[in-house]
């Protein structure tokens, strides 16, 4: 402890170390997923008969972008070390209610837009609300919840239907110079949600809370504060997501299969991205691209020319890979006794 | 503290305990194990509620809800499992809590300055503030612990088992850095097994024996042995004798 040779990443030549450690493991995560997306992507690029048409791309983008806004929501609750299984249930309630109030003028849009928002704002808070004051665990408390907005959005849309402002949901479906405005939804959602979410003093929270949640609150993070925001952000994503989705289909529909196929998928999604399930480790951004690598996958096997009967089993084969290359890790660790930690 | 009381179930954690801490002082808490001195002390930061007795800061009563609220006026506290989050870097790890902020955000530049300033201050031999506390050894670890604790200035520092895991020469430094913080006016209590070290810096002991206050020395006045026979038989009567 005496004698230190070099101080705090003050002195010079650290910039390269400096860099390497703020390579983080999230930042490795981040880029196994673009790279496993890219690699997927150009393979169906190549693959698929004819040009690649803005169309082409504009289809894909919308597809994998429903996936990435729930994987997003997914990814808030388990960097504070918990699962959330209600936001596909979340997606589908947004989905019913934006399917009969976001119609009319635009006037009647926008307060539709800003309802539907609100809701799953209010879901994620309420959700976030029972696991801090109930300290109940919150896997079984989205659960429940989760069958309780499910319940909601059938009472709302017991038939499948609705309609939806037209313009709006072509406009958020084309794409402009073949860039696809959903992904320039993303890219606000990470711009104005996700980034300054995660440089907040809450959001820094989350990670402290999911990293060593005892230390947490011995060093005063405003832990419960911290995870009611967490699971309310993750409400909003999942709502976003159900607009898209009205977006897309035109209508509403208030299918289990949705729901549970979303929830799952975004538990995917976000593990691929790079993120632990036990919490402090990740990013939003990482588990975008590792919804897109679930939803290419699919794309995969229509060129490939391969039975879409077997795309589940694809995917599943995708998430073992991804996942064992998350581990691979374990392969560098020196201390063997880190790995029981 | 007066007349502090804390149960655990059937358990009797403190009875009646008092405590005196002024401005300046090093105290040494001692006791066996499970003789309540952690209790006690997590009462003081408010990371546990009391049962019945007064908190006084001061002159001031308090009624510190959790370790947020007693941090505020000054009061901190080095655990003994260092309560730092393994996966974050050293410098998030020292400003845990109250991340420096520039408006609604973490100011992250100021943040790993000032975090490489105090660890060159307090001669912290950590590579980097961006390097995960986890892959450091568990003195280096202490270290962050202990950066963070003296760098907000504080009028109190509850030490819990402080040289359990240092070297010899970590030891030394340590007790260097109280002496200093001494000198600051900054009281500090330190839970040790180690009575030579409590012997080195500190103006008093205090025992506790199955959650009872049995007696207190002058460090100046006393002896290792005398303390320890405290701690070994001390009693009941051994209290009001010692008063």
């Amino acid at each position: 402890m005496n004698a230190p040779t070099e101080t705090a990443g003050s002195g010079a030549g650290t910039g390269r170390r400096r860099f390497e450690m703020r390579l983080s493991v999230a930042q490795r995560g981040i880029l196994v997923a673009i790279a496993i997306f890219a690699v997927m992507f150009m393979a169906y690029a190549w693959k698929q008969p004819g040009p690649l048409t803005a169309n082409i791309v504009n289809t894909a983008s919308n597809k994998g972008a429903l996936l990435a806004l729930v994987a997003m929501a997914q990814t808030l609750p388990v960097l504070v070390g918990g699962l959330d299984l209600s936001v596909g249930a979340i997606f589908v309630l947004a989905n019913c209610l934006a399917s009969t109030v976001v119609v009319g003028n635009p006037v009647s849009t926008t307060f539709g837009i800003l309802a539907v928002l609100l809701v799953g704002l209010l879901c994620g808070t309420i959700n976030g609300a029972i696991i801090v004051y109930g300290r109940l665990q919150p896997l079984i408390v989205t659960l429940a919840m989760g069958a309780v907005y499910f319940g909601i959005s059938l009472a709302l849309r017991p038939q499948p239907g609705g309609s939806v402002n037209f313009e709006l949901a072509d406009f958020m479906t084309n794409s402009t110079l073949a860039v696809p405005h959903s992904a320039i939804l993303l890219l606000l959602v990470v711009l104005f949600i996700w980034i300054p979410y995660r440089r907040s003093v809450l959001g820094r929270a989350a990670y402290a809370i999911g990293s060593a949640e005892q230390a947490a609150y011995m060093s005063g993070v405003p832990i419960e504060r911290a995870k009611i925001l967490a699971f309310a952000l993750s409400g909003l994503l999942a709502a976003i997501g159900g607009l898209l989705l009205t977006a897309i289909t035109y209508s509403g529909a208030a299918k289990l299969s949705i729901a549970n196929d979303y929830t799952l998928n975004s538990i995917g999604a976000v593990v691929i991205g790079g993120t632990s399930l036990f919490g402090g480790v990740g990013s939003a951004i990482g588990s975008i691209f590792g919804a897109f690598v679930m939803r290419t996958v699919g794309d995969l096997l229509i060129v490939f020319d391969i039975n879409p009967v077997l795309q589940p089993l694809f995917v599943g084969i995708v998430l073992l890979v991804a996942v064992c290359m998350g581990s691979l890790r374990v392969l560098r660790i020196k201390n063997k006794l880190d790995l029981y930690r | 503290m007066r007349r502090i009381n804390k149960t655990f179930g059937a358990v009797q954690a403190l009875i009646d305990v008092d405590f005196k801490l002024q401005p300046g002082e090093i105290l040494g808490l001692v006791g066996d194990n499970s003789a309540g001195k952690s209790t006690l002390m997590k009462i003081l930061t408010g990371a546990y509620q009391r049962d019945s007795g007064d908190v006084l800061v001061a002159g001031k009563g308090t009624d510190f809800r959790s370790p947020h609220e007693s941090r505020e006026v000054g009061i901190e506290m080095i655990y003994q499992d260092f309560a730092l989050c393994g996966n974050m870097d050293v410098g998030q790890n020292i400003f845990l809590g109250r991340w420096p902020r520039r408006g609604l955000f973490v100011d992250r530049k100021k943040m790993y300055s000032d975090a490489g300033e105090v660890l060159q201050r307090l001669k912290v031999d950590v590579n980097s503030v961006y390097q995960k506390v986890e892959s450091l050894s568990g003195g280096r670890q202490q270290s962050v612990a202990i950066a963070r604790a003296i760098s907000f200035e504080p009028k109190v520092i509850i030490l819990d088992e402080p040289t359990a895991n240092l070297s010899v020469m970590a030891t030394e430094r340590l007790l260097e850095t109280m002496l200093e913080l001494k000198k600051h006016n900054v009281a500090q209590v330190i839970i040790s097994h180690r009575l030579q070290d409590i012997f080195a810096v500190g103006d008093r002991v205090m025992v506790l024996k199955r959650g009872r206050h049995v007696g207190e020395r002058d460090v100046s006045q006393s002896t290792q042995e005398e303390v320890l026979r405290l701690i070994v038989q001390g009693d009941a009567e051994e209290k009001t004798q010692a008063k």
